[in-house]
């Protein structure tokens, strides 16, 4: 019970500490009656600052029957201070203050003397004793005035001759802290009101110009403390009539019931929402764009709330308008493609209606609709991710409209040339940096898009220019150099074609200004380099010159097997057509047999990556088996846990040299079987879905052993799958599909794709097509990209290779989950990838 | 917090305009002296110096001013209010009404 009294008076429930204390009191008086009454002397306080003073009477009457007189003195005098006024006050205090001997504390005089001062009572006259402090008493009343009429200097003037020692000395600072506050010195107020006896009154005022001063205690930012603080900010910027609501609103906000908070705001608050820079615009602000704070429980209804405000609302233009901004921002990921679009436009008609055309806004916001739309949507294996563009017209759609809006929107144009790189649409693309470089003739990003893309159609001359120009505005971007000497050997194999040498080795030298001594860059490292233009010679210039060359990149490459084996491919690619000839074959299986390394392998495995990436490379089979034997073999022997990554990460479990990557998995894994990430590659080269319920006890034993060991990394991955696995459906889920609607005796169960009657494929043809694709390699399906490209409609052709690739990579985990979306059920869910049958995903 | 408030001019003002306010606050409001008033100039100044600027902000501003109302209230206060002084009889009513608090 003691325990319990102790916190009752901490936290200022002094009745309820009374009512135990009378209890304990009878248990051992002594004890505890200092505690009584101090139980009491609280509750009197408190009924004061209440204004209960005739129920402060009674605990005071029955406080003389307990406590010795002396020790309730200031608090009788305190209380009489509250109802007794003028001459009766003053008579009973200032003897009291004026006394040095009387027995009453600092504090308890202080408060006293803040009495005598708010009563703003002059004094009576006649008694000497009481001269002095009764004058300081009415110049502090003077100085205050003074302040309160714009004259500082005069109400610092007035304080001066009040000492330190003064009773009222609290009052000078507080008036001299107003006077500098008013003065155009707010820190120097501040300072000075800081300065209080934090139990005085002047320090209760001073909290609202401490606060507008920049000495906001963000500590006190909740509770009563704030409420009474908003009132007297409130008051003090000549907005008292605000004070009310705004704690009214404040309390409905901080306790949840944001909507009601929102509507009470807008009935009280005539011009709200506005967008004008003032206390009403920042409180609109503060309610459109909570949106993007609120805790995602509360978001649902927040969201709906301002919706209905779209729905119904055509008086509040401001508020309509932010309003759809707001949900459109918000919303991005959850709407559906054609409501984020009526929301954006409607956006976009009310800001033209209440503010005027502005075509750079609009242009400004059309850009952002393109992107949304542009976004890409992954999906497919942690090795192999795909991505399909949300909306893509819609983008389109959007992005030309923003750079008809206003062409000289640059991020507009990127945004577009971006989406037709993804969709392949190769003319149109051409035609778009055909127009940047017009508009954008400095702009780096534009030259080097466009210089690549010229490179990607031959024109060789166009595109080394506009690369130039890029490295002109960035020398050290290793990436164009890297492109310009690529594109400075493209054209010296062109001229050679020409038969025109000369330039050819023009082009040639060009190509070696960018040589790097980094034999890691295989785009313009010496050896690579020495090999092409050796190459070249032997194929279309000098054989001499060409075996100086070769045998220069000999010396110079990090080992005979990378030497032979970037040769070799180097060989294919700028052979004439008309050569058979594969001089390094043979030289290129000596090398191979010879002490196979997991370190060489990585550089082996570095060069075919290079090259089967690089346009018009023919289809390496025959070093696809050579590089598996060789990791066969390599895996064997001895290799570090870091080179195994590297590799594993280089292949894949899914392409044709990842296969041979699972003896390095179980080495590894008989050597150390905790090794988290690399009991992640024995999950994905298992082959079964490795986001699935089922393995979700492995993958999570694995996170704990990846913290466990400080592998941040691979805690990463294996964290993403467990979330793909937690956000699947349950059992038995149906996930939405149109066919639903069909009726009970719709069609659903049957496979039928829908072609185009234009079309003259049909279903047994494709399917044996898609059979034919799916068993091939990616580079395979490059290839045939490429070569049948022409033939077939591309949204077929499309279809089909992403339908091989899903069936080729069925068995691959979903990538790991993207943010959670701020409002799924905006949008129905779309069925999640690993449940679906990758066949019906891609095609239909 | 809003920069056009922070700044102290219109949603209206012109590159000119909103770079000479930025000019002639942080002459008052110093690094050395008051380092949070000019970061808060300089968040300010960066988020509408120019066109594009203003126009991005317009369009995709998500900053809320603070935690609830009173404290949006009273942030903005803070940054943007100067009190006149009171009245003598309204400073005689709010000295008394902190007596009661």
């Amino acid at each position: 019970m003691e325990s319990r009294v102790r916190e009752f008076l901490a936290t200022g429930r002094y009745r309820k500490a009374r009512d135990e204390l009378k209890q304990l009191c009878k248990m051992d008086r002594a004890k505890y009656l200092p505690l009584l009454i101090q139980a009491n002397r609280g509750l009197i306080r408190a009924m004061i600052a209440k204004g209960q003073h005739s129920e402060a009477q009674q605990v005071l009457a029955y406080l003389k029957t307990i406590a010795p007189p002396a020790e309730i003195r200031a608090l009788e005098l305190e209380l009489s201070a509250q109802t007794v006024q003028g001459e009766a006050l003053f008579s009973a205090v200032l003897p009291l203050l004026a006394d040095p001997r009387s027995s009453l504390s600092e504090a308890e005089k202080r408060r006293l003397a803040d009495q005598v001062v708010l009563a703003f009572e002059p004094f009576p006259e006649g008694n000497p004793a009481l001269t002095a402090l009764a004058a300081e008493v009415q110049v502090i009343h003077r100085a205050l005035q003074a302040v309160c009429e714009g004259n500082p200097d005069h109400a610092l003037e007035l304080v001066r001759p009040v000492p330190r020692s003064s009773m009222v000395s609290h009052w000078k600072i507080f008036v001299k802290g107003l006077a500098a506050f008013h003065s155009s010195y707010p820190e120097k107020g501040a300072r000075l009101l800081s300065e209080l006896p934090s139990d005085s009154v002047p320090a209760m005022a001073s909290r609202p110009y401490l606060m507008l001063a920049g000495q906001w205690n963000e500590s006190h930012e909740h509770g009563p403390w704030a409420e009474s603080m908003v009132h007297a900010v409130c008051r003090l910027t000549g907005l008292s009539e605000l004070g009310p609501i705004l704690t009214k609103a404040d309390q409905l906000w901080r306790n949840g019931n944001y909507v009601d908070s929102y509507n009470l705001v807008h009935k009280t608050v005539p011009k709200f929402p506005s967008e004008d820079p003032d206390w009403v615009g920042i409180l609109s602000e503060f309610y459109l764009n909570s949106a993007f704070a609120l805790p995602e429980s509360a978001l649902d209804e927040y969201l709906d709330f301002l919706e209905s405000k779209t729905h119904n609302n055509s008086k509040n233009l401001t508020e309509l308008m932010l309003a759809q901004r707001v949900l459109a921002l918000v919303g991005r990921n959850d709407y559906e493609d054609s409501s984020l679009q009526d929301l954006w436009n409607g956006f976009m008609q009310n800001h033209q209606k209440l503010h005027g055309r502005n075509p750079k806004l609009a242009s400004l916001a059309y850009a952002w609709l393109g992107k949304v739309f542009a976004e890409p949507e992954e999906f497919g294996g942690y090795f192999s991710p795909r991505t399909e563009l949300r909306y893509s017209e819609g983008a389109i759609d959007a992005l030309e409209r923003s750079i008809d809006l206003d062409p000289g929107n640059l991020q507009a144009h990127l945004s577009l040339c971006e989406v037709y790189r993804s969709l392949k649409k190769t003319r149109e693309r051409q035609r778009l940096l055909d127009r940047m470089t017009r508009r954008f003739r400095d702009n780096k990003d534009v030259l080097i898009q466009a210089g690549a893309e010229c490179l990607e159609r031959q024109a060789f001359v166009k595109g080394l220019d506009y690369l130039d120009r890029a490295l002109e505005l960035d020398r050290l971007n290793s990436a164009v150099a890297n492109m310009l000497a690529f594109g400075r050997l493209k054209l010296a194999h062109q001229y050679f074609i020409d038969k025109r040498p000369k330039r050819a080795r023009q082009a040639l030298d060009q190509a070696w200004e960018k040589v790097t001594a980094d034999p890691a860059n295989l785009f313009r490292g010496q050896w690579c380099l020495s090999i092409q233009s050796g190459l070249l010679e032997q194929f279309y210039g000098d054989k001499g010159k060409g075996e100086q060359w070769l045998e220069r990149a000999r010396t110079e490459s990090p080992s005979a097997a990378a030497f032979f084996l970037f040769a070799q491919i180097a060989c294919r690619v700028c052979a004439p057509a008309s050569s058979a000839d594969m001089p390094f074959d043979a030289n290129l299986k000596k090398a191979l047999e010879n002490c196979p390394s997991a370190g060489e392998a990585v550089v082996l495995v570095r060069i075919y990556g290079f090259w089967e990436k690089a346009p018009e490379c023919p289809l390496l089979v025959l070093e696809e088996g050579l590089i598996r034997k060789y990791l066969e073999t390599a895996s064997q022997g001895v290799f570090t846990r870091q080179e195994a990554i590297t590799l594993i990460e280089m292949t894949g479990p899914t392409s044709p040299l990842g296969k041979d990557m699972e003896s390095f998995i179980n080495r590894i894994l008989s050597r150390d079987p905790q090794d988290p990430r690399f009991r992640i590659y024995h999950l994905l080269w298992a082959g079964d879905q490795i986001a699935s319920p089922s393995n979700l006890p492995e993958l999570e034993s694995i996170a704990q052993e990846a913290d466990r060991r400080g592998d941040d990394r691979t805690a990463q991955i294996v964290r993403g799958f467990i979330g793909t696995v937690r956000s699947m459906p349950p059992p038995g889920f149906a996930p939405y599909s149109p066919s639903d609607e069909e009726g009970p005796w719709g069609e659903s169960d049957e496979f039928e794709p829908e072609f185009d009657e234009d079309e003259e494929f049909n279903e047994a043809e494709f399917n044996e097509m898609l059979n034919k694709l799916s068993q091939m390699s990616d580079v395979e399906l490059r290839k045939v990209e490429k070569v049948v490209g022409r033939k077939i409609p591309p949204h077929l052709l499309n279809q089909l290779i992403n339908a091989a690739r899903s069936r080729a990579s069925a068995q691959c985990p979903t990538p790991p989950p993207r943010a959670p979306t701020v409002k799924p059920s905006r949008k129905p869910s779309p069925p999640p990838p690993a449940e679906i049958d990758p066949d019906q995903l891609e095609l239909f | 917090m809003n920069p056009f408030l922070v700044l102290g001019i219109s949603v209206t003002a012109d590159d000119k305009e909103i770079r000479k306010a930025y000019l002639e606050a942080v002459k008052i409001a110093s690094p050395e002296a008051h380092p949070q008033r000019f970061k808060a100039l300089n968040e300010a100044y960066e988020k509408i110096k120019d066109e594009p600027s203003r126009l991005n902000y317009c369009l995709f501003n998500k900053t809320c001013a603070g935690n609830s109302p009173a404290d949006a209230f009273l942030r903005y206060a803070r940054h943007s209010l100067k009190p006149r002084p009171l009245r003598f009889e309204a400073m005689k009513e709010f000295l008394r009404s902190c007596a009661k608090s």
